[in-house]
């Protein structure tokens, strides 16, 4: 796995100053140039949808769970036994309010709610780490050194842009006229269920976090 | 040496009235009359069945001494001796198969140990068949479609003086580019005419099969330079004409295979993810040859339009890990009063690692018309041609194999020792346009860690790269005649000073505006007037381009008919983008030829580049200066001994930081032409 400090990624520049005289093609920067805006950034990205970060630390902890499984397994514990362990554990994780109010506004970015429905906690349960406790520190120090740009500018360009997410901030010049909405043109395209926002690069008003414009 | 390759380039009617104008701009001095005049000879031998061997003896020399206004101060010496031969095998008087081959020996090497191994980089077969109506190349070749379907971007530079020409002639011939728009194939390319038939005056049939980019390579083979395409292309274009009007179709497709890309996850490469590209265009033409429907020949006057429609579609292939789409929930994530939509996310996960994902971007459609009309008088006074193109681009247009520049820039070719290689910015700069016009490092070393590897070395293995002592050839130069795909356009596009405007000749996709170039002949052709105007528009940046460029060349020997060759000639360039990133360029030559006595002739050139790279590079400038002389002496026709002398500046301006890298240049060149 490549990590590249998010700071330094920022595509305009690492494609600028990549050199010419190789033909090397395997640069990921290289490879989303068209796919993504000129200047996309995954830091500024990133800020805005931290869920997208966040999914690199549920693929993480999803992996752990599975060697933890394993585990217990080659050390002889029965299916049941263990199945019973994880329900227990569960237990205890969804009981938590304060850490899955933290699970899901800080990392899936969702507005703060009371009521967590049941298909929300099973989003939640994923940050679950079985055999542990510290979910919170393992999540925020993965988020600090761990995260992959590259699969965060993936993301973004095979399914961010179809679902219309900002990629940047609003700044002076943009015309913050036309709201994001599903009425815009070819966005549902005759369908009923899923939208595609492919057409439109979206930035996100730094006061009104909910408004996402419409980028020229 | 190329010459002759020169008549392969496919000559269809269409593609003809699309052909650059003024062949004879810049280059109508003595030299290439007499230039001319060798090569019909060699032709005529040509033309007999049997085997002839010819090509190029050189002798060559280069010291570059640099000092920089740091610490660094860096000699460079370039010795060789170099022979480029061309073996032509004539079975019949219609065809003929080539191989070309270099020798080359560095003088400071030439005691070191291994063999000095020949550098095959011709194989071709090609002629007339079918009562001279079908024309076919197979291996190495040069075609040329159409200027928005297939053909390479010229690299103009207005009156360059003759020095630096020859220069830059000699560094594009080791990339096989001959300056012409016919694009470097290896395939097989069939070209049918009909002649007249009924009341058409040609029909034509032309197809074309080629390989583009490395073969995969094998498994062992670890080196800098790895593609990871095995890239072909297919293309067909028909036309008719018939009194002076024509009308024809092209469609060429390029491809990666996935097969060859797949190959790649079993070496150590760094990337897991590879981009396997599909580019398609289909292009519709039609032209009009008004002098001749007015039947005269008092002047010309032609007329063309070019209509095409790009596709361009990329998969990423992406390795072991799993390219995997995940649930995360299913309301509230699109705001009240939209359609709910499930996030889906691009994570590694280690479950089910052997399976490799094909997952498709969105594709881009995009489509370009490019008008023409040029027209011309020519009569015992004046010769005079004038060319204006109109563009309408879209941003989503995308041609790869008529846009793929041969000029990339940036390569550190001369003292490439000098500074530290880690700033970046720096490394990028200091290579100047110039360097990178004029000079090249041709080398053959012994091959070994240090210049078999650079890079991340940890996951080569250094086990397996013991010292051998075979030598091989290396080059330093700027040129490349590798078609780029869409993913590597962006890096080559930075040198403000070349073709900034249509940094990928007519099919630069996002331009809309109008180009126009005029060349005047005149006083017994000895003053030549060149013009160049564009002026364009791109939409994403919100940028303008506009260029203009004034030449001027003067035979006086010719034009005072005195026997001694006094020939001048002189350009100004600006290339200015108005808003966008803000570059700016300015260019102006002076160069001269001199006859001094019988065949000693003095040549001298002035060239100076000022160039801005604008909001792009925060700021960066940089001004390049090369005053270069010395004398040149012809031996015999084809042979020749010159010496120069010369300096070569490049003041760079990062952001207030200043870098001066001022070069003493010495050069020689023996030359046998055989």
């Amino acid at each position: 796995m490549k990590i590249i400090p998010l700071l330094f990624s920022s595509i305009v520049l690492s494609g600028l100053f990549a050199g010419c005289s190789s033909m090397a093609t395997s640069n990921d920067e290289q490879r989303l140039v068209g796919n993504v805006p000129t200047d996309f950034n995954v830091a500024e990205f990133s800020a805005i949808n931290p869920d997208v970060g966040a999914s690199q630390a549920i693929a993480a902890i999803t992996s752990k769970n599975s060697r933890f499984t394993d585990s217990l397994t080659k050390l002889g514990d029965s299916a049941t036994g263990i199945a019973a362990l994880k329900a227990s554990e569960d237990a205890v994780f969804n009981s938590d309010k304060t850490t899955l109010q933290l699970f899901w506004v800080k990392y899936l970015n969702q507005p703060a709610t009371d009521s967590l429905t049941s298909a929300d906690i099973l989003a939640l349960k994923r940050f679950n780490i079985y055999g542990a406790t510290n979910e919170v520190e393992f999540v925020a120090n993965y988020m600090a050194t761990q995260l992959d740009s590259s699969l965060i500018s993936d993301s973004y360009a095979a399914f961010g842009r179809v679902e219309g997410r900002a990629y940047r901030y609003c700044k002076d010049g943009d015309p913050m006229t036309t709201l994001r909405s599903i009425t815009l043109k070819g966005v549902l395209d005759g369908k009923t269920k899923s939208v595609d926002y492919t057409g439109f690069y979206f930035c996100q008003d730094r006061t009104n976090p909910a408004n996402l414009y419409v980028v020229n | 040496m190329n010459a002759p390759l020169v008549s392969q380039v496919s000559k269809f009617a269409f593609a003809a009235l699309f052909a650059a104008s003024g062949a004879w701009a810049a280059t109508d001095s003595l030299v290439q009359e007499q230039k001319t005049l060798y090569e019909n000879l060699r032709d005529m031998d040509f033309s007999n069945p049997g085997v002839a061997i010819n090509g190029e003896l050189r002798g060559k020399f280069i010291s570059s001494v640099l000092d920089t206004n740091g610490p660094s101060k860096n000699t460079e010496i370039g010795a060789a001796t170099e022979g480029d031969f061309v073996i032509q095998a004539r079975p019949t008087k219609d065809t003929r198969a080539t191989v070309m081959f270099r020798a080359h020996q560095d003088w400071q090497k030439s005691h070191e140990e291994g063999i000095s191994p020949f550098l095959f980089d011709w194989f071709s077969y090609d002629g007339y068949t079918f009562g001279k109506k079908l024309r076919f190349s197979l291996g190495d070749m040069r075609v040329a479609y159409t200027p928005l379907t297939l053909e390479t971007p010229r690299l103009e530079v207005l009156q360059e003086p003759e020095l630096l020409q020859k220069k830059r002639e000699d560094v594009m011939a080791y990339r096989h580019l001959d300056g012409s728009n016919g694009r470097l194939l290896q395939g097989l390319n069939a070209d049918f005419h009909s002649g007249s038939i009924a009341f058409l005056d040609d029909i034509a049939v032309q197809s074309t099969v080629s390989r583009l980019r490395n073969q995969a390579k094998k498994i062992d083979q670890i080196f800098y330079d790895f593609d990871e395409s095995d890239r072909y292309m297919l293309g067909s274009q028909l036309g008719l004409s018939s009194y002076g009007f024509n009308v024809g179709a092209a469609y060429v497709n390029s491809f990666d295979r996935l097969a060859s890309a797949e190959n790649f996850f079993n070496t150590t490469m760094a990337s897991d993810t590879i981009g396997i590209e599909n580019n398609s265009v289909m292009s519709f033409s039609g032209g009009v040859d008004i002098a001749r429907l007015m039947q005269t020949k008092a002047f010309d006057f032609t007329f063309g339009v070019e209509y095409a429609m790009s596709n361009y579609a990329q998969t990423l292939l992406v390795n072991g890990k799993d390219f995997v789409s995940k649930k995360i929930l299913d309301s509230n994530l699109v705001g009240i009063g939209e359609l709910p939509v499930m996030a889906h996310y691009v994570v590694y996960t280690d479950i089910n690692s052997t399976a490799d994902v094909l997952y498709k971007q969105p594709e881009l459609n995009g489509k370009a018309l490019l008008a023409k009309m040029q027209g011309g008088i020519n009569n015992s006074a004046v010769e005079a041609s004038m060319v204006l193109r109109l563009l309408k681009n879209d941003k989503n247009f995308q041609s790869d194999l008529a846009e793929s520049p041969t000029y990339l820039g940036s390569t550190i070719v001369l003292n490439s020792s000098a500074f530290n290689q880690t700033d970046s910015v720096l490394n990028m700069l200091r290579a100047g346009t110039m360097e990178n016009l004029y000079f090249a490092r041709y080398e053959n070393n012994p091959l070994q860690k240090i210049n078999l590897v650079s890079g991340d070395t940890n996951e080569v293995g250094e086990q397996f790269l013991l010292n051998n002592y075979k030598k091989a050839h290396f080059i330093r130069t700027g040129f490349t005649n590798a078609p780029l795909v869409r993913s590597e356009f962006a890096n080559a596009s930075l040198d403000p000073a070349v073709n900034l405007a249509l940094p990928y000749g007519f099919a630069t996709p996002d331009r809309t505006g109008v180009s126009a170039d005029v060349d005047v002949l005149t006083l017994n052709k000895s003053l030549e007037l060149n013009g160049r105007f564009n002026m364009l528009n791109q939409d994403a940046l919100n940028a303008s381009y506009l260029t203009l460029g004034f030449g001027a060349g003067m035979q006086f020997g010719k034009f005072l008919e005195l026997k001694r060759i006094i020939n001048v000639n002189a350009a100004f360039e600006n290339a200015k983008e108005s808003k966008g990133f803000e570059r700016s360029s300015t260019r102006m030559s002076v160069g001269t030829r001199l006859g001094v006595w019988g065949q000693l002739c003095l040549l001298g050139a002035y060239q100076s580049i000022e160039k801005d790279y604008g909001i792009l590079l925060a700021g960066a400038k940089g001004t390049e200066t090369i005053l270069l002389f010395g004398p040149e002496y012809q031996i015999a026709t084809g042979s020749y001994v010159s010496f120069q002398y010369g300096m070569l500046s490049n003041e760079l301006d990062l952001g207030g930081v200043k870098t001066t890298l001022d070069r003493n240049l010495i050069a020689a060149d023996v030359r046998v032409k055989f």
